[in-house]
């Protein structure tokens, strides 16, 4: 049963994305985290690429597309 | 998560049915179980292992085989049926998990855990869980990995030291184990898959790119690079993959070795034994030789004392001819001066001619000269003969052959005893030998060394590759920032896909590094507090944590205590314990089997009085030893909310009675 009440990792990752990459979305990121969580205790072996690349493509669907 | 209730049947040595209640009472969260050694203090807390992951522990944190789980009078009575159950609370739900285990059909007597049926059942708030969903539940608030900061064996507080040692293996095992806890690996797992689908988005990118008028020359570049980090990669996992075969074999190896450690011991004993006796072998051999050449030589003994009075009677013999010869040459010289006196009648001294009176007193002198010479026999060969007896009796004599017969004979029996106790241990060893193939332990030994060199090599390789890697990136990054501001201007896909990924990489990579340091910032300052609570050296200012969250003790100055005590280590053990549930450890339970071992009466108090507060529920399994009495109680007698004692009925039988 972790703590959900504090999330020192997802803290940590938020302050550093704020510093280091400000442009991004902090709900990306904790997606991505909470995806990263759940598998690790659900120890799911296979990387989680589909679920990560359609996070990703989900954000990139606001940036201008090419030809526009 | 709070323990409510354990139920066992058949499980070790609790034959039939034993019921341990964990305290609910936040207040008074501490359970003691009392037990001598050997009764089921340690089984106690294999039920609570079993129930949860479906494993034992035997010594040495050796998994202990499910046949042999059941209890051993129940079996003998034919019941083969064992269950455990664990009723708790986690989450805000109630849960009761049971794990059951029985005889397989058409098994007649399980020899092998193979021969042995496991089932698990879980209810959550009284509806059941799907088995293959049960271990996943579980891990939700009592990782697998993470049990063994929880479910707390004596034995487990040796481990931490590796901790301290730069690049152990087993210390490199731990702190992964102790991030997980902390949970590390969530985010550099993130910054690995982002880095795939980044890899993927710069593939993508230099395709778009290569489209792009001005930006082939680049892109193409940019295409080399991916497609060199490509190879790279897989030689990397080519060689991670031999290294990790290499590491298993060497550890099976060393596990397997470990077993037979003793065999191996007692192998090299042996041999030492046998190169021994081929020593005392030939020891005896020369002695025999020299011994019988003494032997040989004994009548010298027999005639050694009339041969010593023939040697004195030619010795005087030789003195006397030796003297007479002397006195001889004398008289003779003298003779020859007269002789010459008479012929020349000139005095020798002078030169002037001689009187008659002189030269008739030279010629009465002369003749009686001659007179005298007359008396020495002339025995020169006699005197030679004598030296060649006296030579040869002195070979013979004063060779003390029966003393040094009787040295050799002393010599010869304490090697024979030498050799008869050296013959014994050797017959010793080949008995207890006899099973193991110890020639192929030897050989074992060999290959695990050359396994160790082929270890070697593949880390040089594996580092040279994540080198080249690392060099591969810089130059995909460098070029992509290139084509990036032509691609975004476009709209590229690829170009924006790689933007983000790298921000994500950045921050995820970024973000582990941070992670760790603030953890063991954390872990540290909360374990110095528990280090200075248990401790009874007032004047340590506190612990300071490595890389691989090993806890070393700050005297008074600042320096580290090189030299600790076992009790010293067991404080600083529990006290990284303690720091690791303050920084992020599932909040739960914590169960300590036998964890004051080594620990004086004043630590034992204060650590008595601090471990309450430091997890939701006490779970302690101590023997009387650990615990003494009402003074050890006294301190923590208010958090207590239940004793148990384990009662033997018989060496196989244990029973579990509330105090």
């Amino acid at each position: 049963m972790m703590d959900t009440s504090k999330d020192m990792v997802l803290e940590v990752l938020l302050d550093v994305s704020r510093e280091e990459a400000p442009d991004l979305p902090a709900n990306l990121i904790a997606a991505i985290y909470q995806i990263e969580k759940n598998r690790l205790y659900n120890h799911e072996p296979n990387p989680p690429l589909d679920a990560l690349r359609k996070l990703i493509e989900d954000e990139l669907s606001n940036y201008p597309r090419g030809g526009q | 998560m709070k323990l409510k209730r354990l139920h066992m049947q058949n499980f070790m040595p609790y034959k039939g049915d034993a019921v341990l209640e964990f305290p609910q009472d936040e207040s008074r969260n501490t359970l003691i179980v009392f037990g001598d050694n050997m009764r089921g203090k340690t089984s106690l807390l294999n039920a609570i292992r079993w129930t949860f992951y479906g494993y034992a522990y035997g010594r040495h944190l050796r998994k202990i085989p499910l046949h042999l789980l059941p209890n051993q009078e129940a079996v003998n009575e034919g019941n083969w049926v064992m269950q455990t159950r664990i009723e708790f609370e986690a989450n805000g739900s109630q849960y009761d998990l049971r794990r059951q285990a029985r005889m397989k059909n058409l098994v007649i007597k399980p020899e092998r855990p193979e021969d042995i049926q496991v089932d698990v059942y879980m209810q959550k708030d009284g509806a059941a869980i799907p088995g293959n969903e049960i271990d996943s539940e579980i891990n939700q608030f009592s990782p697998e990995q993470v049990s063994r900061f929880f479910l707390f064996d004596g034995e487990l507080l040796q481990e931490y030291e590796e901790l301290l040692i730069e690049g152990s293996e087993q210390g490199q095992k731990i702190k992964e184990e102790i991030e997980k806890i902390l949970g590390v690996p969530a985010l550099t797992n993130g910054r690995d898959d982002v880095r795939i689908v980044l890899k993927q988005a710069q593939k993508q990118q230099s395709i778009e790119a290569s489209k792009i008028k001005g930006l082939e020359g680049v892109a193409e570049r940019h295409q080399q690079w991916v497609t060199k980090r490509e190879s790279f990669e897989l030689d990397l996992d080519r060689l991670q993959s031999q290294l990790e075969e290499a590491r298993n074999s060497r550890l099976a190896m060393d596990d397997e070795l470990e077993k037979v450690e003793t065999v191996y011991s007692q192998k090299s004993k042996l041999d030492s034994y046998r190169s021994r006796a081929k020593e005392i072998e030939e020891a005896i051999k020369q002695k025999t030789s020299l011994r019988q050449q003494l032997v040989g030589q004994v009548w010298r003994d027999l005639l050694e004392p009339r041969l010593i009075t023939k040697q004195e009677s030619l010795t005087q013999e030789q003195q006397r001819l030796i003297s007479s010869n002397s006195e001889r040459n004398r008289i003779q010289l003298h003779v020859e001066q007269a002789t010459q006196y008479l012929v020349k009648q000139v005095c020798p001294t002078c030169g002037q001619s001689l009187d008659n009176s002189k030269l008739q007193a030279k010629e009465i002198e002369l003749a009686k000269l001659k007179s005298q010479l007359l008396e020495f026999r002339a025995d020169d060969s006699r005197l030679t003969d004598i030296a060649i007896q006296i030579k040869a009796l002195n070979k013979v004599i004063g060779h003390g052959i029966g003393e040094r017969l009787s040295d050799v004979d002393k010599d010869l029996a304490r090697l024979e005893l030498d050799l008869s106790k050296i013959e014994n241990l050797i017959e010793e060893l080949n008995e207890e030998l006899k099973e193991f193939d110890t020639d192929a332990i030897m050989k074992m030994r060999s290959r695990r060394d050359g396994i160790i060199k082929e270890e070697t090599r593949l880390s040089f390789d594996v580092d040279g590759r994540r080198t080249k890697i690392d060099e591969a990136d810089r130059e995909i990054r460098i070029l992509s920032q290139q084509m990036q501001p032509d691609e975004l201007s476009r709209g590229a896909r690829g170009a924006q896909m790689v933007g983000i990924c790298e921000k994500l990489y950045t921050t995820f990579s970024m973000s582990v590094e941070r992670l760790r340091g603030n953890l063991r910032q954390s872990v540290q300052t909360e374990a110095s507090k528990a280090f200075k609570a248990m401790s009874t050296q007032t004047a340590y200012q506190g612990l300071r944590i490595n890389e691989n969250y090993g806890l070393t003790i700050l005297d008074q100055n600042g320096q580290e205590v090189l030299l600790r005590s076992a009790g010293a280590e067991q404080i600083v053990a529990l006290s990284l314990i303690a720091g690791l549930s303050h920084a992020g450890r599932p909040a739960g339970p914590v169960v300590m089997d036998t964890p004051f071992g080594r620990l004086d009466t004043k630590h034992r108090k204060n650590i008595l009085e601090y471990l309450p507060n430091s997890a939701s529920q006490l779970i302690l399994f101590v023997h009387d030893g650990e615990i003494r009495g009402s003074d050890d109680l006294n301190v923590m007698a208010h958090r207590i909310g239940g004793q148990y004692e384990i009662k033997e009925i018989s060496p196989t039988h244990s029973i579990l009675e509330k105090r």
